[in-house]
């Protein structure tokens, strides 16, 4: 086995050229592939957690009538205790919130629709970070009459600002049109352009005014110790509360969740590409090898070597070229990773697209360290494969022919 | 005693429509010690005798029986291990592992068959002397000359102790001085450990230091000359 061994990996080194130019295209093709996919993580993941911390959070109650209809009216009865809720081991936060769905904004210049949340400003901050995302004004303070926050983009389309008015027209919790007016205290700006456009909140002890209404609300936000326990929180809140919906993120934004899970799918469609590229890169090479070595493999045969010792041969040539061009290239990507998760990848230039699909312009690069483990078997596991082609030709030579080839 | 002989040995191929007879109804023994030179013209069936004889390739009909085992029954992994054991081969492009030195080369055989690291060097080493490449064991085939290689490929050929050794025109590349060297290694050996050589060849040179000759003609055997 050890002249074996020595004899598959000096013949890696007899053509030089050749074999450092496979080993770099194996490099470049993996090394892009972690960056690749390292990339799609750090856009997938900030994305999320910043869609979580704004404006989503991790779980969240809601009066499954109101999820049907988007009615005012459908608030949550008997009032939910946020103090037992709270009690959770997994619940760090929880924050009540009403929601005025299809609420119409409008100022002397313009007009908008939108949807109006009421929260509890100290609540609220605890499960959110809007508190964190205010360009201009205060969150939700320092005033005594309705005050509301808007976003810049909603700002912008009702040409108005801090310190102005703005009616608010929705229809209330009794069916009727309502006509409401705020005092501008605060403009934020979040990751999403279309949800600034859409999106203002206020005090829901205003609001509970309003609706003349006292401890209610239509959805309980909360913010939990880790995104991996919804699931499990979820289940048991909905046993605790079965005439509500107890919804983990992925439910109350299947587009996110769906985001997430086809990120993993995409490590494999990307690497998937990159290995049928790699095998042909390897069957291609060394079925030329062993078209050049015919009359040595012939020889070899000849003299007594074992078709199984030969095919070896090739395998592990085959594996160990993969290997140093491989485990190179998952190293390389490794470093570039690592270097871009901590600096970030700057894509300001696209400020105005990816913020409307809710990224941010600063892309820190990601990639679980399983995920490189799985590459690297990924490249033995193809190789291995890839090497059976030329492998089974090398076998199948016939010494006599093979010798005497030209 | 012989210990090579074929029996109304036949190869056909069918080329197309025709039935190319390369060996038609051979006989042919070789004994212990023979320094055998199978000469013919191109096509005359030289290298087909010599591939059945090496278990390289089956014949149409007919046997051949060395040292009393009929190898033409044997399977294919049979055949390997009874090359491996049996048979010394030198090829017309000497056809060494360029990844390895001239002593990597000889020792290749004897690690084919498990032959332990001391002796295996002490009779690589004893080899290359004997062709008169001692200071070249540390050389890969690329840095040595045509003759030196099939040197090596003669000491390669003998590392495994075989019963014989088949040499498929092993002067065509060589100029004459190395021709002459190289046979005068081979009759060395030949006169001095009693090693049986069969030669395919076209060489004069080579015929001329034959002490048995065989000519082929159209796969039959026309003449059969000892000296």
């Amino acid at each position: 086995m050890n002249t074996v061994l020595k004899i598959a990996w000096r013949n890696i080194w007899r053509n030089k050229v050749r074999s450092f130019m496979v080993a770099a295209a194996i490099t470049i093709g993996i090394w892009s592939g972690v960056f690749i996919v390292s990339f799609s993580n750090g856009l997938s993941n900030q994305r999320k957690d910043a869609m979580l911390k704004s404006m989503i959070s991790h779980v969240q109650i809601t009066n499954k009538d109101f999820l049907d209809k988007y009615e005012v009216k459908h608030l949550l009865k008997p009032t939910i205790n946020l103090d037992a809720i709270g009690q959770n081991e997994h619940v760090l936060a929880a924050s009540p919130r009403i929601k005025i769905m299809g609420a119409m904004a409008s100022t002397a210049r313009g007009s908008g629709a939108l949807q109006l949340i009421a929260v509890n400003p100290e609540l609220e901050s605890q499960v959110t970070d809007m508190h964190t995302r205010l360009v201009e004004g205060e969150y939700l303070k320092g005033t005594k009459s309705k005050a509301i926050i808007i976003g810049q983009k909603l700002a912008e389309k009702l040409k108005t600002g801090l310190k102005k008015k703005v009616a608010i027209r929705f229809i209330d919790h009794n069916g009727n049109n309502r006509s409401e007016s705020f005092k501008v205290v605060g403009i934020f700006k979040s990751i999403s352009s279309k949800y600034d456009e859409l999106t203002a909140f206020t005090r829901i002890d205003d609001m509970n005014k309003i609706l003349g209404v006292e401890g209610e609300y239509h959805e309980v936000a909360l913010w939990l110790d880790n995104l991996e326990n919804a699931p499990g929180v979820v289940s048991q809140l909905q046993t605790q509360y079965p005439d509500y919906e107890v919804r983990d993120w992925k439910k109350v934004s299947p587009e996110l969740g769906y985001t997430d899970d086809m990120m993993g799918m995409t490590l494999y469609i990307i690497i998937g590409i990159f290995m049928l590229a790699l095998a042909g890169i390897i069957i291609n090479t060394m079925l030329m090898a062993i078209l050049e070595r015919k009359r040595e493999l012939g020889m070899i045969l000849c003299v007594g070597m074992n078709k199984t010792k030969v095919f070896t041969m090739i395998m592990l040539e085959t594996i160990m070229l993969s290997l140093i061009g491989g485990i190179t290239g998952v190293a390389l990507g490794y470093l570039t990773v690592s270097h871009f998760g901590n600096v970030g990848i700057d894509l300001s230039a696209l400020e105005k697209g990816m913020e409307s699909f809710g990224m941010s312009t600063m892309v820190y690069t990601e990639i679980p360290i399983t995920d490189l483990v799985k590459i690297t078997i990924i490249v033995f596991v193809v190789s291995l494969l890839a090497a059976i082609i030329p492998g089974r030709r090398a076998m199948k030579l016939k010494p006599a022919e093979a010798v005497r080839a030209i | 005693m012989s210990i090579i002989s074929t029996k109304h040995l036949k190869k056909y191929y069918q080329d197309k429509s025709v039935t190319v007879k390369a060996l038609n109804d051979v006989n042919f023994q070789v004994s212990e010690g023979e320094f055998t030179a199978i000469v013919g013209p191109s096509g005359s069936g030289k290298t087909t005798l010599l591939n059945i004889i090496g278990g390289l390739d089956s014949p149409t009909s007919g046997s051949v029986i060395i040292d009393g085992t009929e190898i033409t029954n044997l399977s294919d992994n049979q055949l390997i291990d009874y090359r491996l054991k049996h048979i010394g081969f030198v090829f017309q492009a000497y056809n060494l592992i360029p990844v390895l030195t001239a002593k990597e080369n000889v020792e290749f055989i004897m690690l084919m068959q498990n032959k332990p690291r001391d002796e295996r060097e002490e009779r690589a080493n004893a080899l290359l002397e004997a062709v008169g490449l001692k200071d070249q064991i540390k050389k890969r085939p690329g840095e040595m000359s045509g003759g030196q290689q099939q040197r090596v490929a003669v000491a390669r050929a003998l590392a495994s102790k075989p019963r014989f050794v088949l040499a498929d025109e092993p002067t065509a590349n060589l100029d004459s001085t190395s021709t002459a060297t190289l046979l005068d290694i081979m009759a060395r050996l030949n006169k001095e450990e009693n090693t049986t050589f069969i030669f395919s060849t076209h060489d004069q040179r080579v015929i001329d230091r034959a002490r048995r000759v065989v000519t082929l003609e159209d796969g039959q055997i026309i003449s059969d000359e000892t000296r």
